[in-house]
């Protein structure tokens, strides 16, 4: 074989590699949307546009265990539509956050009792939309639930999951990942679903003087990515679009104060140099506390770079990423990371 | 790990297990807060929920009293006449359920009311306009709080369409009806029930009907209407204004009023509205929201209406917040302030923070006490004119200042302010004055006086027997006020540690019971906490360190045996009897503690007499003696010296007083006459064992101590979860932390002996001590340890010992 034709065939090579790397899947761009009492349209489709956001998930619903009845119940609703008036046509995948009380406290029986009156809701949620929509709003083809499982409310939530999936064999079962299970799937076992959520923040321990950051601290982040084999399911990336200050008195955690940095007067606190901390120089009351002077502000507001690095380093990992969302729809937070979440395709 | 590291980490671990919590215990909120001035003493107990706390509101509970609801039957028996009784109008109000009225009503069938007033009031022909509202307002009752399946969306609401009707029913019978009772009455249903409705088609009628019919009223419902009537406006500045007149005017939604009302519009709401009356609520408002200094807002509620009934509140809130700032640190120990015993800035090892900026910050901190002190004296100010000028309530001012001034320790500004006062038993404001006449008693009187103390138990036992007026079942048991005695048990207690009594400063210590932040132990069985009869059955173990925690810290062994005798004798006066525990520890218990102070002096001889005479098998029957006194000899070190190949000892049973005879009889024979240098050395090495293992780190630490936590060190003193040595850090933390007493033996012995093998003996001896002393070198674990003069001089001289060869090959810790 003659020395140019070795090169052209080489060269047609790498171009339908290329071609093939341009095939490759297209992520997916959503958004969540976590609140009960918004206002109408809240969820504005021109800021889904805007943002390129795709899809988004809604949560319809709370639930946690009673212990009075001794079940599961609802615990708070998504009972006002109008806030996403606009949205409900819009591909979306309906969420329920299950809190792990109940798998601690419930049987098996009693999971698949909640499996079959969650699936009831989800249903008569979605007649009652249509009733009031006039039939234009599509059936869901995906059902989430987050859920904060443990080792010990494992085999009933597993189980819980399998019944769910059993009831609606057509739709795509979702589930949300924390990063500790994510990394230990040996020992957490591998949620019985068709895709999962991981979520990528509140990796850190907020009451920990010593924590960077307890949502995102792209360290700790590469911590739980390790050097293991890729998660065996299609995963979903939740990246954390949301922040807040941890208070410290004396290194003793207070509270959470719902503040961004800009809101620290220079007058009253000093950064600390190369920190994320904010030293109290003034007593003054802000978010309602009284702060001393020498009171400590934790800012844990992860950076645009913060959630870049987040997102490279999973995707150098993970091979099957269907998409990527934000936790949560805020459009004021959104221009905070708007370079990353515009950017990321 | 290491070996050594290893060790010492389990040995810490089968020690304290009760206190490995993953993250600590924590405090309820409110209970680490020390308050001495009585929230509510003036008998506003509709402001409960606004006193001051750290939780956010005080209690969720409005109107505690149920004075409104008292208010509406009033109302209503107005109507009905007297005839009717208020209790029978208060049971179909609020206790019947909408169900058993309704169905009563429709089937007619009464007979489960046949004995109430009211109802048979209700049922008779004239009085049918009444039954009507009546079951109207059950009616809508029943749909307000009616539950669906929980498993069912309800997007469609088909509750709020039946809430629609009633309400527009409501709404229809105000025009309709010529009763003015009932016009009022219906407005109000009206514009409740439309509030619930999701999506009202047209308000303005019910807001008018609001307007017309109730506003200009003085009814109850007036207020409670606003809070619905506020709801409703679209405005956001008249939706504030008509909540704060909801927060005002009715006691039931008080609470409900102050979580909605938006308070960034509060300051907006003040600069725009004139009205004297809305200012005055405001900045009552805006008080309750102050977390910080509200001295400024006080002044200016002052300057609107001096007689309001907001400014008690306000000032209670304010001295609540100075005891907090100050007091909860002098008497308990917790505090956002980092001051030591001494008074000087410092930090404690569980609460380190900014490491780097220390400096600065202890500075700021201390500032903080300074300028809290500094507003003490601008608010006795304040109160001082407030009472020149014009305040309603004089007896609550004079509290107040008399308060104060105790904070501030001006006794003579507070003797003068209680001056005026004089209050029957009866009165709402007696437990006040009884706290501050304390106060002031222990801080200008001789307490050391039998006359002083026949008084302070006059007024201790008063206060333990009147009536608290204003705490309602609603307060947790942990609620501020409830632990008023305890906390002034403390005030004693502090008082007279400060005269030197230290015996009567420790039982009022342990009758306060208070939780402080220094460890004091853990109640083991209810008989440490409870007189015997209220105990339920259980097992009371003769020792617990709750009865001895604060004579550790601060007693000598004479005030022990005092305190022996002082258990003993007859003739006790009422004060000694109330300040006497219920139930005394065994004498063993403080024998032990006396002994036990003997050995951290190194008075070997005394701490065995004692030891002695004590019951023999006290050690093994109780505490934690038996799991922590090993069976092994004092002088034996076991693995940690693993080129000592005599083991000399084995104890047949758990005794301090065997363990302390071994360390006398080397001392004894230390003083023999006659004795070689050679023999002297092996007296040395063994009496440095001894001292060796009697160290934080060494096997025997419970010779000297009554607990030993894993982070503990020196320089901490404690909290109220981990065991600390401090304050006997320091006198003996020298010999406990850090093996001096032991390195002194050990360099004595090589002193005195030529013997190779004894010296080299001695110098790892030596460097096992600062091993397990505080004074080990700083290194990483994965690096290289500097060598220390001892390895220098093991390897320079000793290398060829069996010594050297047994630690080299033995011992990873000692890096040869």
């Amino acid at each position: 074989m003659s020395k140019s034709l070795i090169l052209w065939t080489l060269f047609i090579a790498i171009l339908c590699a290329c071609n093939n790397a341009d095939r490759k899947e297209a992520k997916i761009k959503s958004v969540y949307y976590w609140k009960y009492n918004g206002p109408q349209n809240d969820l504005d489709t021109q800021v889904l546009r805007h943002y390129g956001f795709q899809h988004f998930y809604v949560k319809l619903m709370d639930v946690a265990f009673d212990p009075q009845s001794g079940k599961a119940s609802p615990k708070a609703r998504l009972d006002q539509s109008k806030a996403l008036e606009q949205a409900w046509n819009l591909p979306h995948t309906p969420v329920v956050f299950i809190n792990n009380n109940c798998f601690l406290n419930m049987d098996s029986a009693a999971s698949r009792q909640l499996a079959l009156d969650i699936d009831r809701y989800i249903k008569s949620y979605y007649r009652q939309l249509n009733v009031l929509y006039k039939d234009k709003i599509p059936e869901w083809n995906t059902l989430q639930i987050d859920c904060d499982w443990t080792r010990s409310s494992k085999d009933r939530y597993f189980y819980f999951l399998q019944e769910l999936k059993a009831l609606n064999p057509q739709i795509k079962l979702s589930a949300t990942l924390r990063m500790y299970p994510y990394k230990y799937p040996g020992q957490m076992g591998v949620p019985p679903v068709d895709e999962l959520s991981l979520m990528c923040y509140n990796l850190g321990k907020i009451k920990d003087f010593n924590t960077v950051n307890s949502i995102l601290d792209v360290n700790e982040f590469r911590t739980y990515l390790g050097n293991q084999q890729a998660y065996p399911k299609p995963l979903h990336i939740a990246l954390p679009c949301f922040g807040w200050m941890a208070w410290f008195r004396n290194g003793t955690y207070q509270h959470i104060l719902y503040l961004t940095e800009d809101q620290l007067g220079k007058a009253h606190f000093a950064r600390k140099a190369n920190s994320n901390k904010y030293m109290a120089i003034k007593d003054t009351v802000i978010a309602g506390q009284y702060i001393r002077v020498g009171d400590i502000l934790r800012s844990e507001w992860p950076s645009a770079h913060d959630l870049e690095a987040a997102i490279d380093l999973v995707s150098r990992k993970e091979k099957n990423i269907k998409g990527f969302s934000y936790f949560h729809y805020d459009t004021v937070l959104f221009k905070k990371y708007e370079s990353v979440i515009k950017e990321q395709k | 790990m290491r070996p050594i590291f290893k060790s010492i980490v389990l040995f810490i671990c089968c020690i304290l297990p009760n206190l490995l919590w993953a993250c600590g215990p924590s405090l309820y909120p409110d209970e680490a807060r020390f308050a001495l001035f009585r929230n509510g003493i003036n008998g506003q107990e509709g402001f409960e929920p606004f006193f001051y706390s750290e939780y956010f509101l005080n209690s969720n509970a409005p109107d505690p009293t149920g004075k409104d609801y008292k208010r509406n039957c009033q109302e209503w028996q107005q109507i009905t006449g007297t005839g009717v009784s208020l209790d029978d109008i208060y049971s179909v109000q609020y206790n019947c359920a909408p169900d058993s009225f309704l169905n009563a009503y429709e089937q007619k069938n009464w007979a489960a009311f046949k004995e109430n007033s009211f109802t048979n009031w209700l049922l008779k022909k004239k009085n049918k306009a009444y039954l009507d509202y009546f079951v109207l307002a059950k009616q809508m009752e029943a749909a307000q709080f009616y539950r669906g399946d929980p498993w069912t969306a309800s997007l469609l609401d088909t509750n709020s369409i039946a809430l629609d009707k009633l309400s527009q029913t409501a709404l229809d019978r105000t025009h309709q009806t010529k009763n003015t009772f009932l016009k009022t009455r219906y407005a109000f249903q009206a514009i409740k029930t439309v509030y619930y409705v999701k999506e009202p088609h047209n308000l303005s009628p019910y807001l008018k009907a609001f307007e017309t019919y109730i506003e200009p009223g003085q009814s109850v419902v007036k207020g409670w209407g606003y809070y619905f009537y506020g709801l409703l406006q679209q405005d956001q500045f008249k939706r504030n204004v008509c909540l704060l007149r909801a927060f005002d005017l009715s006691e039931e939604k008080k609470v409900a009023a102050f979580n909605k009302i938006e308070s960034d519009f509060l300051t907006e709401i003040i600069q725009e509205e004139k009205d004297p009356y809305l200012k005055e609520v405001v900045l009552a408002m805006q008080g309750i929201y102050t977390t910080g200094r509200a001295g400024a807002i006080i002044v200016a509620l002052h300057q609107v209406n001096p007689d309001s009934k907001y400014l008690p509140l306000l000032l209670s809130r304010e001295i609540n917040k100075i005891e907090d700032w100050i007091w909860s640190y002098t008497f308990l120990g917790f505090s956002s302030l980092g001051i030591n015993y001494e008074g000087k800035p410092t930090f404690s090892y569980w609460n380190k923070g900014y490491t780097e900026d220390e400096a600065q910050q202890k500075v700021l901190i201390a500032a903080n006490r300074e300028k809290d002190l500094e507003y003490v004296d601008g608010l006795c100010t304040l109160m001082a004119k407030m009472a020149d000028a014009h305040f309603a309530d004089k007896d609550f001012l004079k509290l107040a200042q008399a308060h104060l001034y105790n904070i501030r320790g001006n006794y003579t500004a507070a003797t003068r302010a209680l001056a005026g006062i004089t209050l029957p038993d009866t009165s709402i404001y007696y437990k006040q004055w009884l706290i501050e006449s304390i106060i002031l008693c222990t801080n200008t009187e001789d307490i050391n006086k039998p006359e002083v103390q026949a008084r302070l138990l006059q007024w201790l036992q008063a206060f333990d027997a009147a009536p608290s007026p204003n705490i309602s079942d609603n307060e947790g048991k942990l609620a501020e006020n409830e632990d008023d005695l305890s906390e002034l048990f403390l005030v004693l207690s502090k008082k007279f540690q400060e005269k030197g009594l230290i015996n009567t400063a420790g039982l009022l210590y342990n009758k306060s019971h208070h939780q402080r932040n220094i460890y004091d132990g853990w109640e083991t069985s209810w008989d440490d906490a409870y007189p015997p009869q209220k105990k339920p059955n259980s097992v009371s173990p003769k020792m617990n360190y709750k009865q001895i925690a604060f004579w550790d810290r601060n007693a000598s062994p004479q005030d022990l045996e005092a305190l022996i005798a002082f258990k003993a004798r007859q003739n006790k006066t009422a004060f000694e009897l109330y300040v006497s525990p219920a139930q005394w520890p065994d004498d063993q218990v403080y024998k032990d503690l006396i002994g036990t102070k003997y050995m951290r002096m190194e008075r070997y001889q005394d701490a065995l007499k004692v030891f002695q005479s004590m019951d023999q098998e006290f050690w093994n029957d109780n505490y934690h003696y038996a799991d922590y006194l090993p069976f092994t000899g004092i002088s034996d070190l076991r693995t940690y010296a693993p080129w000592e190949k005599t083991r000399s000892k084995y104890y047949k049973k758990t005794s301090k007083a065997d363990i302390v005879a071994d360390i006398v009889a080397i001392v004894d024979a230390l003083n023999k006459p006659g004795l070689s240098n050679e023999q002297k050395a092996a007296c040395y090495i063994q009496l440095g064992n001894c001292k060796l293992n009697m160290t934080k780190n060494g096997l025997f630490w419970m010779m000297l101590s009554y607990g030993n936590f894993g982070q503990e060190n020196r320089e901490n003193s404690g909290n109220f979860y981990t065991y600390t040595f401090y304050p006997n850090t320091i006198a003996y933390g020298d010999n406990y932390y850090g093996a001096k007493s032991a390195m002194i033996a050990y360099d004595k012995a090589l002193k005195l002996s030529k013997n190779k093998e004894l010296q080299a003996a001695a110098y790892l001896y030596k460097e096992l001590a600062l091993i397990l002393s505080d004074q080990k070198p700083d290194y990483n674990y994965d690096e290289k340890r500097p060598a220390t003069q001892n390895v220098k001089m093991l390897r320079k001289y000793f290398a060829g010992t069996k010594a050297y060869e047994a630690a080299a090959s033995y011992c990873a810790d000692i890096d040869l």
